[in-house]
């Protein structure tokens, strides 16, 4: 039972960060906040084929072939594939926020919203990221083009 | 070889278009005429899997197709039913349309965009096709993933910030159906959906719950794909930003969250139920005012393709009322209305495309110029009149059939008042736009721009109208076998393995 509560504790307050982040609108608290969601997703997946502590999902000979004596193996399966596909469109986004940065001098979603809200150190960051892609990134005027 | 086509016809679209990406791919960039060879020779396969699909499912047959030779629920299982059959023939239809309308001056709409092209049509056949819920976010991915490259052609500050709130909203929304999966999963024990079918049933008591959970947040995902109202305000940035013939492509992409809907309340919670009365008097409440909205909306649009766009949500959201009406009848005029409004949105889009909003370039006022704004204008007008449901066109019998199905349901008079008031609100935006356009001129017709497509399109919107009744016949059938998800699970759990292949007798065939 406090194993369940310890789990379910750690997969809420994963979501709610997660959620939080998302929620500020800023390209880069958003690709951390949808990381964070994604992790607390794969680990719902992961203990929806219950919680079986040292047991493998590997058939033993003579052990009767059910879930008290094994752990589930498709969970597992699944989330291995939502894992791969988690990071990969967490690439794609990190890829869109910098553009996005790129194109609006300021990471704020919204992009027609205000640009004050960016704060310096999301911006050197994400001028560094660009910088590193190679993308052009007009000097941090502080407002963005109507 | 028609009896192979037959053996794989459920995974054929898939491996289709998969396999002409990679060699789109290996092709390169450079050499457009062999990528272009390859999608085409890729589409017209599609397109004949899809009339086979249609003709083989009209004599009654399922096609259930276990992935790998695993019998269900314990692998990946395609069906081929007369609904995925119509989605796979409209799929490869608007692919095909929308390859002709993609090339100005010779080149491609954008970089990339044969592999792009070909792993989104993959995508939409997948959904289509699965049985599997897991499979069915997988599938969703790839389509999406496919989406976000489409979005990006000739990223400008426009297209990069609506390409940022969509993938954003879609990774959220995959976020959410993975829950809703992995909670089925939990409960159940299993992810297909013939299976989940049987297992919802007999789930108990204290588990109800979660059920219901899991199929609420299930119908939040595919509200997202659809447009329904809280969740469409992604749609009209993203269709406006894409570049036209991508926004063409788009119109199917709603059509997914519509198909999935209607599995989710035929198959995966069948009528009868609990979960599904509730499910459905939510929808009937969501999908009559997602309407209204976007016929404001369209009545709001400054543009063509904020006004498209805004058409794409109003007939999600008839299509999804219908849906929840439930009865025969209402399914079947929503099947029709979905080709119909499919169509017209390709055409609209295409349409669209050969006008130049931007430019106040006068028009100059040759004879040879008159006759294509004529046309133009003429294709604008019969997109509109399906889209705002206008006799004869198949808009109009969409919507007949579906408001005829309500009048003995308790939420006959909200839905007849949406309906017809959004029809109406949906005249007065296209009359407006369309004399904005095409009498006071307020565009330019871009130069060059093929009428090829969008007169393709525009000869089968009409055909809709003259072979309505055969169509109606078969929309008929496929509502019928919606109704009855004991067909499907009985295909589904019943189909057997494949025998497998007799053991090579050790000698034979050794010499070639």
């Amino acid at each position: 039972m406090s194993l369940a509560l310890l789990v379910a504790i750690g997969v809420g307050v994963l979501m709610a960060s997660g959620v939080y982040l998302l929620l500020r609108a800023r390209t880069f608290d958003m690709v951390l906040g949808l990381t964070l969601i994604s992790y607390a997703v794969n680990l719902f997946i992961f203990f929806m084929g219950r919680l079986a502590v040292g047991k493998a999902p590997i058939i033993r000979a003579g052990v009767p072939e059910n879930l008290a004596n094994y752990a589930d193996p498709l969970p597992q399966a699944l989330v291995l594939t939502a894992i791969v596909i988690s990071f990969g469109m967490t690439a794609v986004l990190l890829a869109v926020a910098v553009r996005s940065y790129a194109e609006n001098g300021h990471d704020h979603v919204d992009a027609d919203g205000g640009p004050d809200v960016a704060t310096e150190a999301a911006t050197d960051v994400a001028t560094d990221v660009a910088t590193e892609f190679g993308i052009n990134v007009p000097p941090p005027t502080g407002s963005a083009p109507k | 070889m028609m009896a192979f086509a037959i053996q794989h016809l459920a995974i054929l679209p898939v491996a289709i278009a998969l396999l002409a990406a990679a060699l789109t791919l290996v092709v390169g960039e450079r050499r457009l005429a062999q990528q272009r060879a390859i999608v085409w020779v890729a589409i017209g396969l599609m397109l004949l899997c899809g009339a086979l699909a249609v003709n083989r499912t009209s004599g009654g047959q399922m096609f259930v197709y276990l992935m790998s030779n695993w019998r269900a629920p314990f692998g990946i299982t395609l069906v081929v039913d007369k609904l995925a059959a119509i989605m796979l023939l409209l799929t490869a239809f608007i692919g095909a349309v929308v390859m002709a309308a993609q090339t100005r001056n010779g080149r491609p709409a954008g970089t990339y965009f044969y592999p792009l092209f070909m792993l989104q049509l993959m995508g939409l056949n997948g959904a289509f096709l699965t049985a599997d819920l897991f499979n069915l976010f997988v599938f969703f991915e790839v389509l999406l993933a496919a989406s976000y490259g489409m979005l990006l052609q000739h990223a400008d500050r426009a297209r990069t910030n609506a390409a940022t709130q969509y993938v954003v909203i879609n990774l959220l929304g995959s976020a959410l159906f993975l829950i809703a999966a992995a909670l089925l999963y939990g409960v159940t024990g299993t992810l297909n959906m013939a299976d989940l079918s049987q297992k919802i049933n007999a789930v108990g008591p204290q588990s109800r719950a979660l059920v219901a959970a899991a199929g609420f947040l299930l119908l939040v995902v595919f509200a997202i794909k659809a447009a329904l109202l809280p969740l469409n305000f992604w749609l009209t940035g993203t269709y406006r930003a894409a570049i036209l013939p991508v926004a063409a492509l788009f119109a199917l992409m709603t059509k997914v969250g519509v198909v999935a809907i209607a599995r989710t309340l035929t198959l995966i919670y069948p009528d009868g139920g609990v979960i599904n009365a509730h499910m459905s008097q939510a929808l009937l409440i969501i999908a009559p005012l997602t309407m209204l909205v976007a016929a404001c909306g369209a009545l709001s649009a400054r543009d063509v393709s904020t006004l498209i766009g805004w058409s794409v949500v109003g007939s999600a959201g008839m299509l999804v009322t219908a849906l929840a009406i439930g009865e025969l009848k209402a399914i079947s005029g929503a099947l029709f209305y979905l080709i119909g409004s499919t169509l017209a949105t390709a055409l609209l889009f295409l349409n669209a495309a050969s006008l130049d909003q931007a430019g106040a370039r006068v028009a100059k006022h040759t004879d040879a110029s008159g006759r294509r704004w004529a046309s133009t204008g003429a294709l604008f007008l019969i997109g509109g009149a399906v889209m705002a449901g206008l006799p004869p066109f198949s808009g109009f019998i969409g919507k007949a059939t579906i408001l005829a199905a309500s009048t003995s349901h308790p939420a006959q008079v909200w839905v007849w008042t949406a309906v017809l008031l959004a029809g109406l609100l949906s005249i007065l935006a296209y009359a407006r736009m369309g004399s904005r356009l095409f009498w006071k001129r307020d565009a330019a017709l871009v130069e060059g721009a093929s009428l090829l497509p969008t007169g393709v399109l525009a000869i089968a919107l009409v055909g809709l109208t003259v072979f309505a009744a055969p169509l109606q016949r078969f929309t008929d059938q496929a509502a019928a076998e919606l109704k009855r998800p004991q067909i499907m699970i009985g295909n589904v759990l019943g189909k057997l393995p494949q025998q497998k292949l007799a053991a090579p007798v050790p000698g034979a065939g050794a010499n070639k």
